[in-house]
């Protein structure tokens, strides 16, 4: 299980960052930007979280089947697969939740901190970021709690390979298949406390004020 | 002479155009017009939060808008503070942490001297580790205030920021922002649909209709003489009624105008003149109550058009067969609440509340063969008796 758990932390480790900058960035285009075409984008990036898993891991591996570069990089059941596996299904999720938090800034506090002399750099981290702060984190919270228990689409693309691609969701998978059902309890019982812990989360930065607690 | 900021601006946004050009010296300017007339846009071309089609601006010396020559400086160095309706203070600082934020120093510890000592001017200096919900509607108008100008803006816009406060409060802040103004010595666009803060703090009135400036004036030039006449028909405001004032056949000063009669308290003699009466001192009658004896001669009823709620009072339009009234009253005041249009309304003019203000010169209007107001010709050519007319 300690492999399982390494590698789910380890698939985890890249996709928080890609999670945030990607999930994130995105997310403040489409409540910032306007463009033609944007809600038709918008909506196909959603489509991941309404697909069947095996439907979205069969596209992928279509698509890798096609693209030569990627086909001699070995992306298919090895580590990369992994953590695209894991952050399709999630990706929408923090799209948007970051879409809603940089919605929800009130664009004259913007607005008014630019004719306050400041850049707009610092009006994002300064003024922006920090009001974001919560809903972007209880959709950070959120995401990665789906990615950590994405089973079908990492099995399509990722396979599973014990040392190399199982993760723990995929260990449970395994151990149910050997009849070892306490192992598979042991590892359920830990993503069942992430996802609790998730919540409880989400919870707190839902309900709590932008104020600091003196 | 060139003025401290000069500005001309074209921009069309949907089926709105807004023209504008205008200068200011290092006084309080008051944009004044009715909701949609592109007072708010006006500040947002210029603060530079919205693009502009086309125009220039000058400030200080400075341009900082030309589209002629492709110049536009950026919002962030125009140096040019807003303080918007909402007054967008940050909800995550506190008091000081706002104002520290506006503060034009680098360094902490400077900041936080210069955000101490702009407290300390409007008065604020224990609120400062107060968050923006911990304080009165006054206060964040302060803290706002105090903000804006900790930046050293080379000129402040402020965009109805008193529009929610009430008439004690009101007035404190007008007095707070008059005295900044004059410390800091720089143009103050103000931008207002209430006719006191024109009054109380403008130097310059600019009237804006329909996207375009509908004139200009000093406001100690409109506030005097015949000029006032000028003022009240540009603003919209208040009722004003051009006839003749004179001796009734009872002997009793009056004002008459095409359909209808006013009596006066006193009259210092005949002639054609223009009476003005403030929509807030027209009284709201019950008609269960007998009326004043003072006010019997003025007694008026009508339906009511239009409802309107500005700032904090009602102001409502009447149509009576003696014309259009304007008549207000504090939103919370007796008899105001529940006025709906379509309900009758009783309301009386106090003579003491008629201002007169003579057309002719004082000499023939004192003349004692001067005619009474029975023996003039009705008078012709008046648009409307009553110009105060509603607005949309």
């Amino acid at each position: 299980m300690e492999q399982a758990l390494f590698i789910s932390l380890k698939v985890l480790a890249f996709d928080i960052p890609i999670l945030v900058l990607v999930g994130g960035g995105l997310g403040w285009v489409f409540a910032r930007k306007v463009f033609p075409g944007r809600e038709v984008i918008s909506l196909l990036l959603l489509l991941p979280i309404v697909l069947p898993p095996s439907v979205l891991g069969l596209y992928v591996l279509m698509l890798v089947g096609r693209v030569d570069l990627l086909k001699e990089a070995g992306f298919i059941f090895a580590f990369p697969a992994n953590v695209l596996g894991s952050l399709l299904p999630s990706l929408p999720i923090m799209i948007q939740s970051s879409r809603a938090a940089f919605a929800g800034v009130d664009r004259n506090l913007e607005e008014t901190a630019l004719t306050l002399g400041r850049s707009p750099w610092n009006v994002f981290f300064r003024i922006t970021l920090p009001l974001a702060r919560r809903t972007l984190l209880a959709g950070l919270a959120l995401s990665s709690a789906r990615a950590l228990g994405d089973f079908g689409t990492t099995l399509m693309i990722a396979g599973n390979i014990p040392g190399r691609t199982q993760t723990l969701p995929l260990y449970i998978y395994g151990q149910v298949g050997s009849l070892n059902f306490g192992r598979a309890n042991a590892a359920a019982l830990l993503l069942v406390a992430v996802g609790i812990v998730s919540l409880f989360l989400v919870r707190r930065l839902e309900a709590g004020s932008h104020e600091r607690v003196a | 002479m060139s003025e401290w900021l000069e500005v001309s601006l074209k921009e069309r946004i949907g089926r709105f155009d807004l023209d504008v050009s205008f200068g200011l010296g290092r006084e309080i300017g008051v944009i004044f017009g009715p909701s949609g007339a592109g007072k708010s846009l006006t500040l947002r071309c210029l603060s530079g939060l919205q693009k502009v089609r086309k125009g220039r601006i000058v400030l200080a010396g400075r341009v900082i808008l030309d589209t002629a020559s492709g110049k536009s400086i950026h919002p962030c160095k125009r140096r040019m503070g807003i303080l918007p309706q909402g007054l967008a203070l940050f909800p995550h600082m506190t008091a000081l942490e706002n104002v520290m934020y506006g503060c034009n120093r680098t360094g902490e510890r400077e900041k936080k001297t210069c955000a101490r000592k702009w407290l300390e001017r409007v008065r604020l200096e224990e609120y400062g580790n107060h968050y923006p919900s911990q304080l009165s509607g006054g206060q964040k108008q302060r803290v706002a205030l105090a903000r804006a100008l900790a930046s050293e803006p080379e000129m402040l816009m402020l965009d109805e920021p008193f529009s929610a406060l009430d008439g004690p409060l009101r007035r404190n802040l007008r007095r707070d922002l008059r005295r900044l103004q004059e410390e800091a010595h720089i143009p103050v666009l103000y931008v207002t649909h209430q006719v006191e803060d024109i009054c109380a703090l403008g130097d310059k009135i600019f009237f804006i209709e329909k996207g375009m400036l509908t004139g200009s004036a000093r406001v100690e030039e409109m506030l005097e003489g015949s000029g006032r006449v000028s003022f009240w028909k540009m603003m919209g405001w208040g009722n004003v009624l051009e006839g003749r004032a004179g001796i009734s056949a009872e002997g009793r000063p009056v004002f008459r105008w095409d359909s209808g009669e006013l009596s006066l308290k006193e009259l210092s003699g005949p002639g054609s003149a223009v009476a003005f009466v403030r929509p807030d001192h027209v009284r709201i009658l019950d008609p269960r109550i007998p009326v004043d004896e003072e006010l019997s001669k003025n007694t008026f009823s009508g339906e009511v058009e239009e409802v309107l709620l500005e700032g904090g009072a009602i102001r409502m339009h009447v149509r009576t067969p003696n014309g259009y009234w304007q008549v207000e009253r504090p939103v919370h005041g007796p008899l105001a609440e529940g006025i709906r249009p379509g309900e009758k309304l009783f309301f009386a003019v106090p003579p003491g509340a008629i201002e007169l203000i003579f057309l002719e010169s004082p000499e023939h209007a004192k003349r004692p063969d001067s005619p009474t107001v029975e023996s003039l010709s009705p008078s012709t050519g008046f648009e409307e008796s009553l110009t105060g007319n509603p607005r949309t």
